[in-house]
């Protein structure tokens, strides 16, 4: 107890930021905080400046901390690198060379097999919702057609360097190439398909709904066929770092309680977004 | 900084430059001192020695008889708790050593003492994004100023005997992804600048800006399609619209010149090497995808282009062109050629004419490529082995198969910059024989979403050694010799009339060698990993050498086999100045 209590007084000297190693439970309540790692430019799951940020997972990570008997939550905001296991590793095992440390859990970590066989340093568990990739259209601009050879036709946005990208530009031999816009969100891009620029975005559907919430209604969620699409929906969960087990053990049971109790349809509903459970493909 | 810090540090600049006693003249540093630099052995005026980026000195005190005999005359520490890469080239003005550190320090010190003038710490904001650690590669001089870039993308203009800030510059939102890393280098007045930047959305460009007052005076895209800026008007476009690049990607396709350029004086250009284009797969992006993967050579004056040479077109392995472009003159059959040389991340040596760009040579400077059979000197194109190019779009499920590709995405060179010796006509390079497995993942998950990526892992080629430092024929592409070194080199190299190759290892030691033979002749252990670039100059009648050590860089970033190779090496951060003891 002695030791404990001088490391949280040398905490309050030093700066949390230094001392902030992935912990267990134990660790965990014990300092009466926990730390969220959530991604940097997020929106609608976690945007603004890293002291005020805000959005679905910063919620989240709150409900999660309040849950577990912890009254403090501070956030770690991570720059996405080249694949998430860059962020595994600067988000919960290792911290970035940068030296902002780890956090506890990071949010937003798909759950794939072999994601998790790859990334053996973090335990990834916890799915809270399934996303999936979809395109919204303006059926006054397409004409009503519900298919994406319309896109040979007609101008479609998408966030850059995303898979909606990359399947738009891969596309029946690249024959929609040339109609492809580049936006840096999808947000961004559903703005121009209000303005009239595109005739149809495509990007995640939490993304696509938070965005079209203020928009006209005659936006739809298309359900066209994509063919050659092979991946189209996966799960979405957390991190910790592998030797915290305790502390995901602790946070699966809130997890599973939200998803059945309507905690987190409520949630999604708040920002907009179709709440898909992690049971559903 | 207290300003009763800074003053302090102005007088001990003015003491210690009236009591060097006149080894070199102090006063503003004028376009002709530049532009003479590789004659004026007293200073080190500019990043690659002289504007070219010879990296050759005229010094002979030290030479291939006594070399042996050198030993530390002064070792400074950059402190702090900031250690990491340290791939700075020093300069030396009057009896001060200015150099750059990691995380975005400067330092000037006392040359014969080693006793720090004064520090200048930029203060970096969080949410920087530097592809690859937090190096800095050099500062520039001009006038009473040194200018240095940032990893924030800031460009800072100080006063050189108070490290006093006088501008500071925003070159780029380092928000959207852009740092700078590069040296800049001063030509008629205007500082030359190349942000980084690895993000989506990034257009790399060219800047100049006015030395005194910090406007910009033009700006020059990298990707084709894009405008350029003349005095804050919009000037001319780079080529022409989507006649290399399809759809709207010419507004995103990276292409920056992270390692800078360099300049040719007789024909006022300046020399840039370009990075690679963006998105990583080349299948998404058919056309040649101009100017990334290549050699640009910029109108100093206004930022026009004046020509371009492509060494990867529709370039899909990571193979930047950044490395340096050097003008040098070579004697063929009597005839002089107004040459340029080039070693590319994809393994060959490109000879071209600086004043067009027309290709003269181009010959392979590492054992194995297996991504082009050659160069068609016709065409003056690569001739791709098709098999061999990564992002086929992957068939239903499956890891896809693996491919063995060499160079790998660190290339044959990288930043390293080369030394010509116009003595023995020959250019010492850093190579590096790495090639690396790569495959497309079923699925791969970037910012919490699927996406299409490649799966690599990095292998050397050999079980004793990556790095070899090579001595290059530029008339013939003959390797004339080589010295192996067991971990990947990365660190700059300088030739000096005493007959004389000095390059850094990341096992710790400054090495001399015999420009001649490549047989070693010297070596020193300074505590980390030497990835910087040495300097020489002379004070008081001695010839002294320096070079930064600190382990870091893109090498230690990546795993796979050759991280078994680098990763017991200790960080650090220090300079370390070189001389031989007085004569008894």
């Amino acid at each position: 107890m002695i030791i404990r209590s001088l490391i949280l007084a040398l905490a309050g000297v030093v700066g949390l930021s230094q001392l902030a190693a992935a912990r267990p439970l134990d660790d965990v309540t014990a300092s009466g905080h926990l730390r969220v790692a959530v991604y940097r430019d997020f929106a609608p799951f976690a945007s603004g400046p890293s002291d005020n940020v805000k959005g679905l997972d910063v919620e989240l990570g709150k409900i999660i901390a309040r849950r577990l008997g912890v009254k403090k939550v501070e956030y770690l905001v991570v720059t996405a690198g080249d694949t998430v296991a860059d962020d595994l590793r600067n988000g919960v095992w290792k911290g970035h060379y940068l030296g902002y440390g780890v956090a506890d859990v990071m949010l937003h970590i798909p759950v794939d097999k072999y994601l998790a066989v790859q990334n053996d340093n973090a335990y990834i568990f916890a799915p809270y919702y399934r996303e999936q990739l979809v395109i919204a259209i303006d059926p006054r601009q397409t004409g009503g057609t519900d298919l994406i050879a319309a896109f040979g036709e007609h101008k479609v946005g998408v966030e850059g360097d995303s898979l909606a990208d990359n399947y738009l530009l891969g596309a029946f031999g690249g024959r929609l190439r040339d109609n492809v816009v580049h936006f840096h969100s999808v947000a961004a891009a559903v703005n121009a398909m209000a303005q009239g620029k595109v005739a149809g975005v495509m990007g995640l559907r939490t993304q696509v709904e938070a965005a079209l919430k203020k928009h006209h209604r005659h936006f739809r969620i298309s359900s066209m066929p994509l063919p050659g699409l092979t991946v189209r929906s996966w799960l979405i969960g957390m991190a910790v770092k592998v030797d915290s087990h305790d502390l995901a053990n602790a946070i699966e049971p809130i997890i599973e309680t939200m998803a059945r109790d309507g905690t987190l349809a409520k949630l999604f509903a708040k920002y907009g977004m179709t709440y898909i459970p992690p049971t559903e493909d | 900084m207290t300003k009763k810090f800074l003053s302090g540090a102005a007088v001990s600049v003015a003491m210690m430059l009236a009591a060097s006693g006149g080894s070199a003249v102090a006063g503003p540093v004028t376009d002709e001192m530049l532009l003479n630099a590789a004659s004026d052995t007293h200073n080190v005026l500019t990043y690659g020695l002289d504007m070219e980026g010879h990296r050759f000195s005229k010094l002979d005190a030290i030479n291939t008889n006594n070399v042996k005999n050198l030993v530390p005359a002064w070792s400074f520490s950059f402190g702090g708790e900031k250690q990491r890469g340290q791939e700075a080239q020093p300069l030396v003005v009057d009896g001060v050593i200015y150099t750059t550190a990691s995380y975005s320090r400067l330092f000037a010190v006392n040359a014969k003492t080693g006793e720090k003038l004064w520090e200048y710490d930029a203060r970096l904001p969080d949410g920087i994004m530097p592809c690859c650690d937090v190096i800095n590669r050099g500062a520039a001089i001009y006038g009473d100023m040194i200018y240095f870039g940032t990893l924030d993308a800031k460009l800072v203009a100080l006063n050189r005997m108070t490290g006093k800030v006088v501008w500071k510059k925003t070159v780029e939102d380092y928000q959207a992804g852009y740092s700078i890393t590069a040296a800049p280098i001063v030509v008629k007045g205007k500082v030359i600048v190349t942000p980084a930047g690895g993000e989506f959305g990034v257009v790399g460009k060219v800047f100049a800006y006015d030395a005194k007052t910090g406007d910009e005076v033009w700006s020059r895209p990298l990707v084709e399609g894009n405008i350029g800026t003349f005095h804050g008007k919009p000037s001319t476009m780079s080529g022409k619209r989507n006649a290399t690049w399809p759809g709207d990607m010419w507004k995103t396709g990276s292409s920056t010149a992270w390692n800078g350029c360099t300049y040719a004086s007789d024909v006022n250009l300046l020399l840039c090497g370009v990075g690679n284009p963006g998105p990583w797969n080349s299948h998404l992006r058919p056309g040649d995808n101009l100017y990334s993967a290549s050699a640009v050579a910029i109108d100093a004056d206004n930022g026009e282009i004046k020509w371009h040479y492509q060494h990867t077109p529709n370039e899909g392995w990571d193979f930047d062109s950044m490395g340096t472009v050097m003008a040098f003159d070579m004697n063929e059959g009597g005839k002089e050629i107004k040459a340029a040389g080039h070693f590319d991340k994809n393994g060959f040596f490109y000879v071209y004419n600086r004043t067009n760009g027309k290709l003269l040579g181009a010959y392979p400077f590492v054992s194995k490529i297996t991504w082009a059979k050659g160069i068609d000197m016709k065409t003056g194109r690569p001739e791709f082995i098709a098999d061999n190019r990564p992002g086929v779009p992957p068939k239903e499920g499956g890891k896809g198969q693996s491919v063995f590709t060499a160079p790998n995405f660190l290339g044959g060179n990288n930043w390293m910059p080369p030394s010509y010796d116009p003595q023995t006509g020959l250019f010492y390079v850093s190579a590096n024989e790495w090639g690396m497995d790569i495959w497309n993942e079923p699925i791969n998950y970037k910012k919490g979403a699927a996406y299409l990526g490649a799966g690599f892992t990095i292998k050397p080629i050999y079980n004793d050694h990556v790095g070899v430092l090579r001595a290059v024929d530029p008339k013939t592409g003959k390797i004339v010799w080589e010295q192996n070194n067991k971990a990947p080199l990365w660190g700059g190299v300088l030739s000096t009339a005493g007959g004389l190759v000095f390059t850094g290892t990341p096992e710790g030691y400054l090495k001399a060698f015999d420009a001649k033979t490549g047989k070693e002749l010297w070596k020193f252990q300074t505590g980390s990993g030497v990835v910087g670039s040495p300097i020489t100059w002379e004070q008081d009648g001695e010839q002294y050498v320096a070079v930064v050590s600190g382990w870091g860089g893109a090498v230690p970033l990546w795993g796979g086999e050759v991280a078994k190779l680098v990763k017991h090496f200790t960080q650090g951060g220090s300079l370390w100045v070189f001389k031989l003891p007085a004569r008894t």
